[in-house]
């Protein structure tokens, strides 16, 4: 039922929170918010994807109303939480927040967490309901330091969802867990925000997991929002280098246009539109090189890795050395002479 | 388990236990007439209800004062903040009978506030007024727990209660402090305990508490065994307060469990909240230390200077200075003992810390038995030896000063160290282990920066406590041997408040050298 | 390193200290050891002149007379002190009862020191006296309503009372002196109306009373007569004029005299210079250290026949004493104390 809600608020794209112009800075010489700007839609969940330092967790604790924007709005439909004059206390807010280090009241139990944000007389049964749905009913009586990481994760995020907040906020929330849980608890944490059917934020540094989370995907850098779209497009067409470096490995070779074409060591292509002479920078994914064993090639491999279901090969020539990302398994060995193709569905020309 | 500093710790701590444990015995084993009866018959309903209602006051009002400046202290920043930080440690410098004599004089009928008013100022007194004066100048105890405390604390589960909901005041009462209330118990128990031993102040203010009783039991029935008794009373009471504030404790092991501690940001105050924060400072600031001690400078003008002031202030200064060495390093290793989790080390701990809860003079006679008791057992070697009575070497010098001095504040030494050294976690010393640090590296480098605030600040505490401790010294010290204290009482009690004044007055002045010291190396240490 | 030094000098202070009673029992320079309850600027004075006098060294301690006996006590044969000073008959009794003081022949003082004042059995003797008297507003009371302590107990001074609390040794004295002379269940009756008749709970010393009648929070007080003096020769301009509007009274003048407690002092039983010790004693009735204590103190001289100049003392002088021995003081202290509690005088 609840699911179907979601999904119908999926569809209509609404815009529920807005952010211009977010600026704040911690050192005169510093800005963590440099002027970000960010939409998030009704029911999607949007992933914050940024280096450290980027501010991404900035933007995040200022939507929760924890940060003071020096300059820039931050609304929530018509509801203004920042502006020139307004800063809306956190408590006005509506939002809810997972911390990194969950920020469980250790003095609580794991009911009274999430019946913290509660009034009324039924909120035990309502926070007890919460518990149970993310399967921590027996748990309801343990304190915090009785719980494992993932369960106190999950208690974190029915804390944040008990009150039924317009947006929910979540800092790093796999950062403290193991690998093969950090996979489980992804998907459940989506499961859980797309069952609420509720606006959310995910701040993290791992392109991975921000794709695999992210009905919207946001690039950060510099206390800026570089990039937003969805995962695959984003993915697919970084907007500058430093996006596509934020995604993933990535290949630049700086060139000028001629004839609409960029010229790489691998043969010309499409200069996505910028015109003669315009100097810019091809990105090149490493699954877009093709090697092929040639005696006569022109490349030497210089470096084998295995990577489980695929490969990468180091190449050299006098123009330079690249990684390729070859499908497993590859006769190619260290040494061997290859040819090079480019598939232009990895390749990208943005400005330089 | 317990090495051989452990063992020398847990002996330290059980000597330091030792002259309770002979108060106890006095007044266990000692011959005892009827007047016990005689005054649970008349008194005693009152010493109880007298006591619970001096000890609740003096714990609410410092708890608030302690609690509220630490929290400013520890998670604001404004104008004046820094140099504040230790002077409100000051007023704990402040003899509570010295505030009480100075108040009473002001607010009595006759006095100028009385007389300014017309009569409209309540006059310092009772019950109430002897609570006030011990949350004025007690409440440090809490505030230098709660500001290590509110400093320490992630502020996170702050921010978490303010997402979820909850104002500023209700996310900090809701979180903030209940996580810092084992700290907060942990001074509260301490003033308490004091407030409860006091003497003078008491009797000054007419405020009959138990250590009244127990002092008249003495003085007025001239039994030394039914106060000595009354005492356990005390002593019950002691335990029972410290027991509550371990249980606190307990918790705040689950309170340090949870959660990574990130640094957080000091609130920066300007304008009007930074004056409130200023005026919240200075309030208790003049009420407990720069109105009595300007009233008894004023009347100073009108008096000549004590002589012997100087030799005084040298005394004072090194006695203090000496036990708040040892005692610092007894508390530190009675902390370490303790990590041992043996029974005979929590055991001599807890005993160490009941020194608290005796009025002074009866843990002197504590003291006195152990010293003299001690000599009568070397006596017939000694005898057989050189035919002579053994000397008397104990009583009536500066090692049993500081023997009393340890054994009455322990508790002030263990407490705090025991709190600092909880920072440091099994996997720190795991972790400087696997990095080849030995074990003299791992104290110096990993366990001192750690701890070294808590331990000076156990330090400061005793170092202030024996600055302005009265009945021990008074009766163990060596001959023509004056102390602040003791010069600062004797006009006092004499009524000679202007001759009073000078030697009240250089307390916590005495007491301000070792914290500026302290101060010092401490931001030196926190980058 | 700083530590280092710290515990240096700690060692070196402990040394030091320990060191001291060691070169007493050289005997090298001659010495007296004194275990004194007072703490005056008086005893300073005169401590100094009796070593300029007599080359003997004065090492003193001074601490609340019940500690002082149980230091010596506890101490036993090995106790230094040699002069066992109190504030108060009932201490001195207390003294003598723990078996504290040595048995000295005391007589030769007989000619100038009144006999009452000297131990029957010679463990001690007083030196200086201290008389607990009625003060009264001069604008509310008028000369003759009040004549006696008995007096007070008038249903017409019901909330025109002040006085301090009974834990302190001067109200323990005047009501074991009611209890020598009324019997003990008269003299419950008089602090059950002395209670009754308060104006306010017991609290302060005895120049908080005097101030109480000056404010006019009480027309009558019971104050020693030291405190009255001192108020009037203050250099305080509010404690003489709150003096002056107070009429300090000394009662029972028709009856049993005016309350007195002494200060005095006996030799100790295991004196190491009991022969210093006397010396001392008979200092303290020189007329060097009479005159120090009615000057400096305002206390009553035992001797009459010293001079001194203190007008304020002087005009209090003569007046008719309570000639009750003091030990009998001693015995009914306690009897005082449980009366104090019966009739619940904080």
């Amino acid at each position: 039922m609840k699911r179907l809600l979601g999904e119908a608020r999926m569809a209509d794209m609404r815009t529920v929170l807005s952010i211009r112009g977010a600026e704040r800075r911690y050192r005169a010489d510093h800005a963590a918010l440099a002027g970000a700007d960010l939409d998030l839609q009704a029911g999607r969940i949007t992933a914050l994807l940024g280096p450290s330092g980027s501010g991404k967790s900035t933007l995040l604790r200022a939507i929760a109303g924890l940060e003071r924007l020096e300059a820039g709005s931050i609304r929530l439909g018509d509801t203004i939480w920042n502006d020139a004059r307004t800063h809306v206390p956190p408590e006005a807010r509506r939002v809810g927040m997972v911390f990194q280090d969950y920020a469980l009241f250790p003095h609580m139990t794991a009911l009274a967490n999430v019946a913290f944000g509660l009034s009324g007389p039924d909120k035990q049964a309502r926070a007890m309901t919460q518990l149970e749905a993310a399967e921590l009913g027996h748990k309801a009586k343990a304190y915090p330091h009785e719980l494992s990481g993932g369960e106190q994760q999950r208690v974190a995020l029915a804390r944040a969802l008990a009150p039924e907040p317009a947006v929910v906020l979540l800092d790093e929330p796999f950062s403290g867990l193991d690998r093969r849980l950090r996979g489980e608890l992804r998907e459940r944490t989506v499961d859980t925000l797309r069952a609420a059917g509720t606006t959310a934020l995910i701040v993290t540094h791992d392109a991975e997991e921000a794709m695999a989370v992210a009905d919207q995907l946001a690039l950060m850098d510099g206390g800026r929002v570089i990039q937003t779209g969805a995962p695959d497009e984003v993915w697919m067409s970084p907007v500058s280098a430093t996006a596509a470096k934020l995604l993933g490995d990535v290949e630049i070779i700086e060139a000028s246009v001629t004839g609409g074409q960029a010229e790489t060591p691998f043969g010309p292509v499409d200069a996505n539109g910028f015109e003669d002479d315009q100097p810019v920078s091809v990105l090149i994914r490493p699954r877009a090189f093709t090697l092929s064993l040639k005696p006569e090639g022109e490349y030497t491999i210089t470096r084998r890795r295995s990577a489980g279901p695929h490969l990468t090969h180091r190449f050299a020539s006098e123009a330079g050395e690249w990684t390729a990302q070859t499908p497993a398994p590859s006769p190619i060995q260290e040494g061997d002479r290859v040819s090079v193709e480019l598939d232009p569905v990895y390749v990208r020309v943005v400005a330089a | 388990m317990p090495g051989r500093a452990t063992s020398l710790a847990i002996l330290a701590a059980t000597l330091c236990a030792a002259p309770i444990l002979a108060v106890v015995w006095i007044g266990l084993s000692g011959e005892t007439g009827d007047y016990l009866r005689h005054l649970a018959g008349t008194r005693l309903p009152t010493y109880l209800l007298t006591s619970a209602l001096v000890g609740l006051i003096a714990a609410g009002g410092a708890g608030l004062i302690g609690t509220g400046l630490g929290w400013l202290m520890a998670r604001t920043e404004f104008t004046g903040r820094r140099t504040l930080g230790w002077i409100l440690i000051l007023p704990l410098a402040v003899p509570a009978y010295v505030a009480a004599y100075a108040w009473l004089d002001l607010s009595a009928a006759g006095g100028p506030l009385h007389a300014a008013t017309g009569g409209l100022f309540p006059t310092i007194r009772g019950s109430w007024g002897a609570g006030l004066m011990f949350a004025l100048v007690l409440y440090p105890y809490v505030y230098l727990l709660a500001r290590n405390t509110f400093s320490s604390q992630s502020a996170d589960a702050y921010n978490a209660a303010r997402t979820l909901g909850a104002g500023p005041m209700s996310a900090f009462s809701r979180t903030s402090l209940p996580m810092a209330r084992p700290a907060i118990a942990a001074g509260l128990a301490l003033v308490v305990m004091e407030s409860l031993a006091d003497y003078g102040t008491v009797s000054h203010l007419g405020a009959p508490t138990l250590s009244i009783g127990l002092i008249r039991a003495w003085s007025g029935a001239g039994s030394l065994v039914d106060a000595a008794r009354l005492s356990l009373v005390l002593v019950f009471i002691a335990m029972l307060v410290f027991g509550l504030e371990r249980a606190q404790r307990r918790r705040a092991r689950s309170v340090n469990a949870a959660g990574r501690h990130k640094p957080s940001p000091r609130i920066r105050l300007s304008g009007l909240p930074a004056l409130g924060a200023l005026t919240a400072c200075l309030l208790p600031l003049t009420l407990g230390m720069l109105i009595p001690l300007g009233r008894l400078v004023w009347l100073a003008a009108h008096t000549e200077t004590a002589p012997g002031l100087v030799a005084a202030s040298w005394h004072s200064l090194s006695l203090a200075g000496i036990t708040a060495l040892i005692a610092a390093a007894l508390g530190l290793a009675t902390a370490y003992a303790l990590r041992s989790r043996t029974a005979i080390a929590t055991l001599a701990a807890r005993a160490a810390g009941l020194g608290y809860a005796v009025p002074g003079a009866v843990a002197a006679v504590g003291v006195i038995a152990i010293l003299s008791g001690t000599q009568s057992l070397l006596d017939p070697a000694w005898r057989s030896v050189t035919g002579e009575v053994f000397p008397i070497l104990l009583t009536g010098t500066g090692a049993a000063l500081v023997f009393a001095y340890l054994s009455r504040f322990a508790a002030a030494a263990i407490s705090p160290a025991e709190t600092a050294l909880a920072r440091v976690t099994p996997s720190l010393d795991g972790a400087a282990r696997t990095l080849g640090a030995s074990r003299g590296q791992r104290v110096w480098h990993i366990h001192w920066p750690l701890i070294v605030a808590g331990v000076t600040s156990a330090g400061l505490l005793v170092f202030v406590e024996v600055l302005k401790e009265l009945p021990a010294t008074m009766i163990l010290r060596p001959f023509n041997y004056d102390t602040l204290a003791i010069i600062a009482h004797n006009f006092a009690s004499d009524e000679r408040l202007g001759e009073a004044a000078l030697p009240s007055l250089l307390i916590p002045l005495v007491a301000l050298l070792p914290m500026i010291f302290v101060a010092r190396y401490l931001s030196r240490q926190d980058p | 390193m700083k530590p280092v030094k710290f515990f240096a000098f700690a060692a070196s202070l402990a040394v030091a200290a320990c060191s001291q009673p060691a070169d007493e029992a050289s005997e090298t320079a001659q010495v007296v050891n004194v275990y004194s309850a007072r703490h005056y600027s008086s005893d300073a004075a005169i401590y100094a002149a009796f070593t300029e006098e007599t080359g003997i060294e004065v090492n003193l301690v001074s601490a609340n007379g019940d500690q002082l006996i149980e230091r010596v006590r506890a101490d036993g044969e090995r106790s230094p002190a040699d002069v066992i000073i109190t504030v108060d008959a009932a201490r001195l009794h207390r003294a003598e009862e723990a078996g504290l003081f040595a048995q000295t022949d005391f007589s030769d003082l007989t000619d100038t020191v009144p006999a009452n004042l000297i131990d029957p059995e010679g463990y001690w003797v007083s030196f200086a006296k201290r008389s607990r008297v009625i003060a009264w507003s001069n604008t509310r009371v008028q000369p003759g309503e009040i004549t006696s302590y008995e007096d007070l107990a008038d249903p017409q001074w019901q909330g025109r009372i002040c006085v301090r609390g009974s834990g302190n040794a001067y109200n323990q004295s005047l009501l074991a002196s009611l209890v020598a002379h009324l019997g003990e269940e008269s003299a419950e009756a008089w602090a059950q109306a002395i209670v009754d008749n308060m104006a306010r709970d017991p609290q302060g010393g005895d120049r908080t009373q005097i101030n109480g009648i000056a404010a006019g929070e009480c027309d009558v007080a019971i104050t020693n007569h030291y405190y009255y003096a001192m108020m009037v020769n203050s250099d305080d301009p509010a404690a003489q004029a709150a003096a002056a509007q107070v009429t300090l009274f000394f009662p029972n003048q028709e009856t049993t005299g005016a309350h007195v407690n002494v200060s005095g002092a006996g030799i100790a039983m295991n004196a190491p210079h009991p022969d210093n010790a006397r010396a001392l004693i008979d200092f303290f009735f020189s007329d060097t250290a009479q005159r120090a204590f009615a000057e400096m103190t305002n206390e009553i001289p035992v001797r009459t026949d010293v001079s001194w100049e203190n007008p304020t003392l002087a005009a209090m002088l003569p007046f008719n004493e309570d000639d009750l021995n003091v030990s009998d003081l001693g015995d009914h202290n306690e009897t005082a104390q449980r009366i104090f509690d019966r009739v619940g005088w904080q």
